[in-house]
């Protein structure tokens, strides 16, 4: 008993960690459904191309927005060169474009007399008809352009973290920048740059709207195959439960390979980095090469939407835009403070006693790779159970009607979003807490402090950074989110998010923009507010 | 005094019980409503609902999502569910939902005899409400009419690195194999796919305007798309686009042009079963129909509507007599079919 005292905050975070874990765990279920030969049919005929397809993607896309991630993170972070104050914060707002409007718009443009193959032909005097967006390579470039701020935030939050005394001490022993860069600060980045990466990876995998815009055969596109149009739950289970078996697989690798290494920062100094300067040509380049994501992920697709917004502002019904902007904004601020709290929860057990609560909140955090539309399934299938077995008891004590409460109700489609983006919030979370030294928590400890007080006056204050990044990234993928709502949402509840979709796939991109810009509109608001709390 | 305490504590669960019971419920100020769960956009029925609101007084409410969305949605909600009416694009999902007993039959004679047979179900489960149809744009420069002689001639060596047709994941290309399958037979069908993704001028990419668009970028010649594009692109900033284009409707001595139906059906447990059977009628009258076909583009499905210049424009077409309760029962055939040639 007193070791459960002991130890409450760990098993608090358990408690937490299974509420999320239960749909998870309602896959493996779908196991245990009478299948049919639809899993043989699979493999003899397209498993493979999902499988390789998967892999292509999930490799490039991962090593494309480290690299991007990283040197654009490092260039604002150590250099000082032209227009530096506004690319810093310009780097982020990709994250505000949904990865599917992305690929809207560059199908459009690359299409037969779509603009940049006009302005292309015109400059080089090439002819050229279209370039064919539709492919693997488009999908690539989607995910690499709009994922890669994830890896960029993270990165630049590690690297200002960095003591600039290990610079220091570096450079009296003789080492060039470049040797720093990838000997102290990339080593010493590692959670972080890991931790983006897995973002990145878990939400290609997951993608749905990309790879089914583009036609892209992947293995979340088998799952709903299986499930949706051949109407196999067995193959479906089978094939998330290898997608979640892969995640869990490349994440224990990471911890493997990280062993007992740690990466608080103890040295006393809290001088950040001093910046270097660059000469003319140097800093030329640098705004270039810092540039490039910015237009590619955020210009020109903005520049398209607002054009063809101005094209269709006719066809809009303004007080329906205001109720779908509305219940779009409060949806995914609810579901953010949801999401923070449980991960700031969740990760402090986890802190107490990782021995006990780590191995949940590691399977918790897997909810992020599966496809919106599975989670969705997996969060209905305990609710309904529940509203059934309390609509029974009303009925039969109370003698009352009461229907189906939780299910078609706001609360599963929040249930929905945390099992999905816990792992975003945690990520972020986890990322600000691994610095505060460990000697903190004792020294309080000694001095009588109980473990709430604790986590509110110093892991709070200290980790606010991480805490206010994972709440606007949750946030933020809300706002995006489609498949989940679409399944879970109740009567009248409709999204941005769910109209541009609609409007998208009745091939209507014109009308679908203006929904797509008020979601850009709406995720700025944060970012900017973000990009500022990151420079201090 | 314990008990005056435990009474004040029970008073103040109660008022937290209505408050909590008030959050969740979906009551509202109208005296009659229908729940409907559809598969069809909400700009595609927003004027047909506002008609029926207006009309009945009946309150309509709505959630759309994709039909197998939805279909997983009402299994697992079970007899609770509280939608009353489902309504699909295609008809494919109507015979899905009608295999798991989500419907209940409607007795109607307006339905019955507005409706023509092979559109709707013959126990009486679901109703086809309008009609698109799959035809071919072709170059006039480089096809001649002449060379388009149906469908299953598609699969003719003649068309090699010419066809156009987007991916086979896509709900009207099953469709129409499925189709094909009720005509010709499996074997024989497959043999017919298999020479069409020979005949393809690229790996099927993009929706159906994407076709069209690449017919005029040159990468191939006939592209296989929905009517209803066409009308929308014509309607557009690519009419030009037409300018070199031809519109064929598919047909040869078996088989005529491929139609496909968006539906509705009745719930079996639909708290407001009797609303939801007037709603469904309604989408059938001559108001009703004449906003399907001069709002959206597409065929009505009752014959006696007059139809808008711009469809009439596409051309005349003679429609395949098959049931189009042949297209679901033969689903999962054509799409396994579509992946063992691979149809990407």
């Amino acid at each position: 008993m007193t070791s459960f005292i002991k130890n409450s905050w760990a098993y608090f975070s358990v408690i937490l960690s299974l509420i999320v874990i239960i749909p998870i765990l309602t896959i493996f279920l779908f196991l245990f459904n009478t299948g049919d030969d639809t899993w043989l049919h699979l493999k003899n005929t397209v498993l493979t191309t999902y499988i390789l397809n998967s892999l292509i993607l999930l490799i490039f896309s991962a090593l494309g927005t480290l690299i991007l991630g990283v040197i654009t993170a490092w260039l604002v972070t150590m250099y000082i060169f032209p227009m530096k104050k506004y690319i810093e914060w310009l780097l982020v707002l990709p994250l505000a474009i949904p990865s599917y409007a992305l690929a809207y718009v560059y199908s459009d443009l690359l299409s037969y007399g779509g603009y940049l193959i006009l302005i292309f032909s015109y400059i080089t005097n090439y002819e050229i008809n279209s370039i064919n967006f539709y492919s693997i390579y488009g999908a690539i470039f989607v995910f690499i352009f709009s994922l890669y701020p994830y890896v960029y935030l993270l990165a630049r939050q590690a690297f200002i973290a960095q003591s600039g005394t290990y610079i220091e001490v570096a450079k009296v022993s003789g080492l060039n920048l470049l040797s720093i860069f990838y000997k102290i600060a990339i080593p010493l980045a590692r959670p972080a740059l890991v931790g983006g990466v897995i973002l990145v990876v878990m939400e290609t995998l997951a993608d749905y709207g990309v790879a089914d815009y583009l036609g892209i055969e992947t293995f979340t596109k088998g799952i709903y195959k299986a499930w949706f149009n051949l109407g196999d739950i067995v193959s479906a289970g089978k094939l998330s439960i290898i997608l979640l078996i892969t995640i869990s697989i490349i994440i224990s690798l990471e911890k493997v390979l990280r062993g007992k290494a740690e990466f608080t920062n103890n040295t006393r100094s809290s001088r950040g980095y001093k910046y270097f300067s660059l000469n003319r040509y140097l800093g030329f380049s640098a705004l270039i090469i810092c540039c490039i994501p910015v237009c590619i992920g955020f210009f020109i697709p903005i520049t398209t939407l607002i054009i063809w917004s101005i094209k269709s502002i006719n066809n809009i019904d303004l007080y329906n835009f205001i109720q779908l902007f509305i219940s779009s904004f409060s949806l995914a601020l609810l579901a953010a403070f949801i999401c923070i709290l449980f991960a700031i929860l969740i990760i402090y057990g986890v802190r107490t006693n990782s021995k006990i609560a780590a191995p949940f909140a590691r399977i918790a955090s897997l909810g992020y790779s599966i496809p919106g539309a599975v989670a969705a399934v997996a969060v209905l299938i305990p609710l309904a159970w529940i509203d059934n077995i309390i609509s029974n008891f009303a009925l039969q004590y109370f003698n009352i009607s009461i229907g189906l409460l939780l299910t078609g109700s706001w609360f599963a489609l929040l249930f929905a979003y945390l099992v999905r983006f816990l792992a975003l919030s945690m990520h972020s979370v986890e990322n600000s807490f691994i610095k505060i030294p460990i000697s903190f928590d004792y020294a309080a400890k000694v001095l009588g402090k109980s473990n709430s007080s604790i986590l509110s006056n110093i892991h709070a204050r200290i980790g606010l950074g991480g805490i206010s990044l994972g709440l606007l990234i949750v946030f933020v993928d809300v706002l995006k989110e489609l498949p989940a709502t679409m399944i879970l949402r109740p009567f009248g509840l409709s999204t941005l998010a769910i109209k541009a979709h609609e409007f998208a796939i009745d091939e209507r991109l014109g009308d679908a923009a203006i929904p797509l810009l008020a979601i850009v509109v709406v995720c700025l608001l944060p970012l900017f507010i973000l990009a500022r709390g990151i420079r201090h | 005094m314990i008990l005056n305490r435990i009474g004040t504590i029970m008073n103040k669960m109660n008022i937290v019980m209505i408050c909590i019971l008030s959050l969740f419920s979906t009551v509202n100020c109208w005296s009659e409503e229908v729940n409907l769960y559809s598969a069809r956009k909400e700009h595609l029925i927003k004027p047909l609902i506002a008609l029926f609101e207006k009309e009945t007084g009946i309150k309509v409410n709505i959630v759309t999502a994709k039909a197998s969305q939805l279909h997983q949605r009402i299994l697992r909600e079970g007899k609770k569910s509280p939608a009353d009416v489902m309504l699909t694009s295609d008809a494919g999902n109507l015979w899905k939902a009608s295999k798991e007993y989500f419907f209940q039959p409607i007795n109607s004679d307006i339905l019955n005899t507005r409706i023509e047979a092979k559109y709707r179900d013959k126990n009486n489960l679901w109703f086809g409400l309008s009609l698109r149809a799959r035809i071919i744009v072709y170059s006039l420069d480089r096809v001649k009419e002449n060379e388009l002689r149906g469908y299953k001639f598609l699969s003719n060596p003649i068309f090699n690195n010419r066809i156009l047709i987007r991916s086979s994941s896509n709900i009207y290309n099953q469709s129409l194999i499925a189709h094909m399958i009720s005509k010709y037979g499996e074997a024989n069908t497959e043999l017919w796919a298999e020479g069409l993704v020979n005949n393809l001028a690229r790996d099927p990419a993009g929706g159906d305007r994407d076709q069209i668009k690449a017919i005029a970028a040159r990468i191939g010649d006939i592209a296989i798309v929905n009517s209803y594009y066409i009308v929308n692109m014509l309607n557009s900033d690519n009419k030009g686009l037409f300018d070199s284009l031809g519109i064929y409707f598919p047909k040869d001595e078996e088989m005529g042009t491929h139609f496909n139906i968006s539906g509705a059906g009745l719930l079996q447990n639909a708290p407001n079963a009797n609303n939801g059977k007037k709603l469904i009628e309604f989408l059938v009258s001559d108001k009703a129909q004449k906003i399907y076909a001069h709002t959206n583009f597409e065929y009505p499905v009752v014959n006696t509507i007059e139809v808008p210049l711009e469809l009439k424009k596409l051309g005349s077409y003679e429609a395949d007599s098959t049931n189009v309760y042949e297209y679901g029962l033969l689903s999962y055939k054509a799409i396994r079919l579509a992946d063992r040639v691979g149809w990407k």
